[in-house]
């Protein structure tokens, strides 16, 4: 595959619509950017631990009730499309 | 008349304290400035002028009970709008968050507006944190007040601006890859960017979450110190959040601090290509300024600091794209009319994010996607441990690493259009700290002309302490 049609491809991943002259635009943009990024493969990483993030230790508490939101305050974000506390949607699977 | 443009909140507290000038005064004194800059700057994306006034009135009545004027109390500031606020839109700069009212409270606002701060409004950025020269906000450019045809750096350039120009005496703003130091070295101020974890992230809208730091934009140390012995801390809310004894001001002001002197180590490296030799000069300056209060000067090496810009690049686009997965259209933000759930979602995103945000969301898709990841994600993982090991060693031969904070001055406006990977190249002396985690602070180094350069300086973790010393040492 092309990086354009790997670009198309990531687009429809990303729930983004491109248009034809946005992605003859992003294109050589994005190619650019991840030739740059190339220049990781200069490194030897073969000896390197690979770590998500090693700065973070999991953090736990009792698990007691507190103070949240209210349902209706949560759900305060869709005025129109929300029905006794719970957002209507559009039918996801065909009836 | 109060000259709010150079007032500094340690000024504004005494001044307050002595009933020199009331709440109510130096408040409106900040919304006038606001009121005769913004048509020109455009710093401030929200105002919140009613609530200001209210509450300052409020504060000069407790003022007049007796109540102690210290820290932020009756100070105006502002907020950058990566911030939730209840019942205060909050837009992240984005079409796609326009009229978003969020139901809680941010941990750094809710600090500040308990320890008395008076909030003016919510500013201007990138959308999404996503540039460093706030020319990528649904709201319109925002103008360096320096010389309004250059940027004022990103993403946190509203709250650089409205500083600079005087619309609050501070911003909060958030710096995941140089976004409160960038502002504050072109707009001449101070900018924090702590310890990760020292600011409790809770209701800040995420850009890289591995990466996002919140601290302050000051026009002295002296008030960044201020600023964050009130924001810093544990949060329950944030299960990164780190302890803090919050004694910041009280550290730099004690006789040992000022006669402390250090081993300042200078990196070859941020002194190569890509620096502009007006900007070298300055900050060559600054370091024989140190030298000559004592302070011993030492060269290092940072070698991997060539890797740091794609590796900062690969795992904070790579954590955009997942963290802005949330903004679907469905519980808030951006709604449009269809019957389709997939097109929906589609037709939300595609409309509501700017053409930067898109392209570092591709980006990111792209290196997180099966087939790339261990090409770039993994790679660019491994290399930030090489990163750490490569500070942890620098701090084994000095106490606190000067660089620019910038290698340029200000960018005139729409000068890096077509090509967004020199953009961020300017990054290239900010964003390899993120990923490790350590504090860093910018601080005027001097001017060239109308502008003003910034000098960094970086330390360990949880070194704010020292890097604020060492930093005021030089505004003395």
């Amino acid at each position: 595959m092309s990086r354009k049609d790997d670009i198309a491809h990531v687009a429809k991943l990303a729930k983004l619509k491109l248009t034809d002259q946005e992605l003859e635009d992003f294109v050589p943009q994005i190619e650019s950017i991840l030739d740059y990024m190339q220049v990781l493969n200069e490194l030897d990483l073969d000896l390197v631990d690979f770590k998500y993030n090693s700065m973070l230790n999991n953090v736990t508490r009792d698990d007691e009730v507190k103070e949240s939101l209210t349902q209706e305050e949560a759900v305060s974000g869709r005025v129109n499309t929300q029905t006794d506390g719970a957002f209507t949607l559009n039918r996801v699977v065909k009836k | 008349m109060i000259d709010v443009k150079t007032l500094t909140i340690q000024e504004a507290n005494q001044m307050l304290a002595n009933n020199e000038i009331t709440c109510v005064e130096l408040t409106q004194a900040c919304i006038d400035a606001i009121e005769s800059n913004e048509s020109e700057i455009n710093a401030f994306v929200t105002t919140t002028f009613d609530l200001a006034l209210e509450k300052a009135s409020k504060i000069d009545q407790e003022i007049a009970e007796g109540h102690e004027v210290t820290g932020v109390y009756g100070i105006p500031y502002s907020l950058k709008d990566a911030y939730v606020t209840k019942g205060i839109k909050t837009t992240a700069g984005s079409k796609i968050l326009e009229n978003y009212v969020p139901a809680y409270d941010a941990a750094v606002y809710k600090k500040l507006d308990e320890a008395g701060a008076i909030l003016l409004g919510k500013t201007n950025m990138d959308s999404f944190g996503h540039g460093s020269s706030t020319e990528n906000s649904h709201f319109g450019v925002t103008c360096n007040p320096l010389d309004t045809s250059r940027v004022p750096g990103g993403s946190s350039g509203g709250s650089g601006a409205a500083v600079a120009y005087g619309g609050g005496l501070f911003s909060i703003g958030e710096d995941t890859g140089g976004s409160n130091r960038a502002p504050a070295s072109f707009c001449g101020l101070v900018g924090v960017k702590p310890t990760y974890g020292l600011v409790s992230r809770y209701g800040s809208i995420a850009y890289a979450s591995s990466y996002d730091t919140v601290g302050p934009i000051t026009k002295t140390i002296q008030d960044a110190t201020i600023v964050m012995d009130v924001i810093a801390g544990k949060d329950d809310y944030d299960a990164t959040s780190i302890e803090s004894d919050n004694d910041y001001e009280k550290f730099i002001n004690k006789e040992d601090s000022k006669s402390k002197r250090y081993k300042i180590g200078v990196p070859e490296e941020f002194f190569q290509e890509g620096i502009d030799p007006e900007v070298k000069k300055v900050i060559e300056d600054a370091i024989e300024k140190y030298r000559e209060l004592g302070h011993e000067i030492i060269d290092i090496n940072l070698p991997y600091t060539k890797y740091a810009v794609a590796a900062y690049y690969v795992i904070g686009l790579s954590e955009t794209s997942s963290n802005l997965n949330r903004l679907d259209g469905i519980r808030y933000g951006l709604d449009v009319e269809t019957d389709n759930w997939e097109e929906k979602i589609t037709q939300v995103r595609t409309e509501g994010f700017t053409p930067e945000t898109k392209r570092r969301i591709l980006i990111g898709t792209y290196t997180l996607s099966a087939g790339f990841a261990d090409q770039y994600y993994n790679k660019a993982q491994k290399v930030r441990e090489l990163l750490k090991d490569q500070f942890q060693n620098a701090f084994e031969q000095v106490d606190i690493i000067l660089t620019p904070t910038m290698p340029v001055l200000p960018p005139v406006i729409g000068e890096h259009d077509d090509d967004p990977l020199k953009m961020w190249l300017m990054d290239a002396y900010t964003c390899s700290i993120n990923p490790v985690g350590i504090p860093a602070i910018s601080l005027p180094a001097g001017s060239i002309g109308d502008l003003s350069v910034g000098m960094q300086l970086i330390g360990p973790m949880e070194s704010e302490k020292e890097l604020f010393n060492l930093g005021m040492q030089f505004q003395s």
